[in-house]
């Protein structure tokens, strides 16, 4: 069955299909070709293809019935040891089923699990490795514990530059008949850098308004994901009205599960729209910069958005 | 008589939440397989245990951390009561409580002795444990099969607490219900105990319960607010015996009543800095940070204004958690959507939880809807929003 979602619809089914990188492609086929996949970490941001690539390997290696021999978990969701010690385990110690030499687990953004999680993990790599092999998805490689990262073959991947953007761009409207404007491209290239996930859903947003796509319909679809309050939140912080401010805050981050770290980056873009003097605005930015740092560091996100917007309150 | 033991379980019935975990332990007893129950303190272990025991008529020969459970404590205590029939029940259980509590020195030999019980006794061998990471279970686990009892969720015991505030007849507000079962934590008993508190009280007044540490907290905020002495502020600081978290909570809540402008803003800068301290601790368990987490929001507070307000004001507990709980449950249907979406684009279920707009108008779309096996609840509330 054809997925309903075009993200789905038009991921590379192959090797041949994939857009952008292409070293590590070629290197990964030659494991292919030798039914011998080394425990790999993949690095990269989001939407470049690397759950994409997992895919293919284990489609090329278990034919039809790949999804028995293939474990995907999002360390996101589940980040704590019992994942490791029960799931993966439970996964890795059985026998892989058919004739492929081992199983595969794809942990996605497995730089979201514990320390305690990777911990357990690098034992569980080892004991297993005649019957599992890991892919491990990560933005960040350097939230990884180095003694996996050494029991790993890793493979930076890179944003897809233009030409590939806009070579998915052509595939997508010529299946599914939209026209699209040069100056939309440059909008969805702007708009999603490299991340061919996001570019698949804004694309498929603006088709379910019109067929025509226009770099102003794109501007608009892109910003629906954009909470609108974010504005609001800061010209009542500005005029000194913290205890509101922060109470839209709150609501705003609960209702939309979002971090502070996503929070902040909408404040940080919507500063230069506020109606307050230049100088000002640099102030706020640095201060932004400050506590995105201090984010990072410390435990409590809701408190360090607090001690943002009450710096932007004071005269 | 104490709420706690005049709802003491007495079938398995009154026990909510575990009917999967107390099943598969009934089927254990009958087989007489030695069994290890798993859990965190008022999830029903103990409890599961005895009203089994009851309803199956068996007679429970127990041993707990009060007793002396070294090799001689347990071989005199257990060993023979696990070798004889019992005389005027269907059978016998040895109940071994909390594992993890036998002592490594001061209970020497007494885990082996345990050993030698579950594979010499004729009668069903349970133990029950808190403490997942700790020795004694993980030399034990490999005898025994493994019964995890999951806490039950804030639902769950607020609907318990409203049940018993309800048969008492003791009038309490559902708003201070639902933070007791949030600050239970899972643990059944110790909302129990905290409910106790409220049957004798006057209920106009709601914060019955929290009054105690509510006023020591506003003594210590009134300082912290209105002095700017360095000792005054550092001595009631240190006298208070809530933990970092909650006082943290606290003055984070009640600032903004107090500092405004520049002073407001130098207040959190002080809390900020305590938090990356806080971040740190926890990051790398280097626990000297501690000392500047509390001078960041000791005196950092403190001294962040330049005069004090004038007046008298009234402090109120964070609603932070509050909010946290309620978003949490108005957002169940989305997030389950979410999870369900996140399965079939390789996406992890937070991001398609921000990223929902995009996926919105395709759950229009029938083919959508049956390509993610939505149930009917999810579909309902896709018609409404």
């Amino acid at each position: 069955m054809e997925s309903s979602t075009w993200v789905e619809r038009y991921r590379p089914r192959n090797f041949e299909d994939f857009k952008g990188q292409i070293e590590i492609i070629k290197r990964i086929r030659a494991f292919v070709e030798h039914k011998n996949v080394p425990n790999m970490l993949f690095a990269g941001p989001a939407g470049v293809g690397k759950t994409s690539v997992s895919l293919i390997i284990a489609k090329e290696l278990y034919g039809e019935n790949w999804r028995e021999n293939f474990l995907e978990l999002n360390a996101s969701d589940d980040r704590g040891i019992d994942v490791v010690r029960n799931t993966i385990k439970d996964f890795a110690r059985t026998k892989s089923i058919g004739d492929a030499p081992f199983k595969i687990i794809l942990l996605d953004e497995s730089d979201s699990l514990t320390r305690d999680a990777q911990q357990a993990l690098r034992r569980t790599m080892e004991q297993y490795s005649n019957s599992c092999r890991f892919i491990l998805s990560a933005n960040y490689s350097s939230r990884i514990l180095g003694p996996i990262q050494s029991r790993c073959s890793v493979f930076r991947f890179k944003p897809l530059n233009k030409e590939e953007i806009r070579e998915i761009i052509t595939n997508i409207a010529k299946h599914e008949k939209l026209r699209v404007d040069e100056k939309a491209v440059d909008a969805l290239f702007e708009l999603c850098g490299g991340d061919v996930r996001r570019l698949g859903n804004i694309l498929q947003s603006c088709a379910s308004v019109e067929k025509h796509i226009t770099s102003e319909l794109i501007y608009k679809v892109a910003s629906y994901a954009d909470p609108k309050e974010v504005k609001d939140i800061l010209n009542l912080a500005v005029k000194g009205e913290f205890i509101k401010s922060r109470d839209l805050l709150l609501n705003v981050m609960l209702r939309d599960g979002l971090s502070g770290i996503d929070m902040i980056k909408q404040i940080q873009k919507e500063i230069w729209n506020l109606q307050v003097d230049d100088v000002k605005k640099l102030f706020m930015t640095e201060k932004c910069g400050d506590i995105e740092f201090r984010m990072v560091e410390g435990s409590d996100e809701f408190l360090q958005m607090e001690a943002l917007i009450a710096s932007f309150c004071k005269k | 008589m104490l709420l706690i033991d005049k709802y003491k379980p007495v079938s398995t019935s009154e026990i909510f939440g575990q009917d999967k975990a107390i099943a598969e332990l009934k089927k254990h007893i009958i087989s007489k397989k030695p069994v290890i129950i798993l859990g965190k303190s008022g999830t029903g272990k103990t409890s599961s245990v005895y009203a089994l025991a009851n309803e199956m008529n068996y007679e429970i020969v127990e041993s707990n951390s009060s007793n002396i459970r070294n090799k001689d404590g347990i071989i005199n205590f257990l060993g023979s009561a696990s070798l004889q029939q019992s005389l005027f029940y269907n059978g016998k259980l040895i109940l071994i409580d909390e594992v993890d509590g036998i002592a490594g020195n001061a209970d020497r030999g007494g885990v082996s002795a345990i050993t030698e019980i579950i594979k010499k006794s004729p009668f069903p061998v349970i133990l029950t444990c808190n403490d997942n990471q700790s020795k004694n279970f993980s030399s034990l686990k490999k005898l025994c099969k493994i019964i995890n009892f999951e806490p039950p969720s804030y639902n769950v015991l607020f609907e318990f607490l409203k049940d018993i505030s309800t048969k008492e007849n003791l009038g309490i507000k559902e708003d201070l219900l639902k933070s007791l079962a949030i600050k239970s934590n899972g643990d059944a008993r110790a909302a129990l105990l905290d409910l106790e508190f409220f049957r004798y009280g006057d209920f106009s007044d709601t914060s019955f319960l929290l009054r105690d540490t509510t006023h020591e907290l506003s003594n210590v905020l009134r300082v912290l607010f209105k002095s700017k002495n360095v000792r005054a502020i550092s001595e009631v600081f240190d006298s208070l015996q809530e933990d970092l978290d909650e006082i943290n909570l606290w003055v984070d809540e009640n600032c903004p009543k107090e500092y405004s402008g520049e002073d407001l803003a130098s207040c959190f800068d002080s809390l900020s800095k305590a938090d990356v301290f806080n971040g740190r601790i926890i990051k790398r368990q280097y626990y000297r940070f501690l000392v500047y987490r509390r001078i960041f929001m000791s005196l950092g507070v403190g001294l962040a204004k330049k005069e004090k307000k004038i007046g008298q004001v009234d402090y109120s507990r964070s609603s932070r958690i509050l909010k946290m709980w309620i978003w949490n449950n108005k957002n169940l249907r989305k997030k389950s959507i979410s999870e369900k979406i996140g399965k079939v684009i390789h996406a992890s279920n937070k991001k398609t939880f921000k990223e929902f707009i995009f996926y919105k108008h395709l759950l229009n779309d029938k083919s959508f809807i049956n390509e993610l096996e939505l149930n009917e609840d999810e579909i309902e509330w896709i018609n409404k929003n």
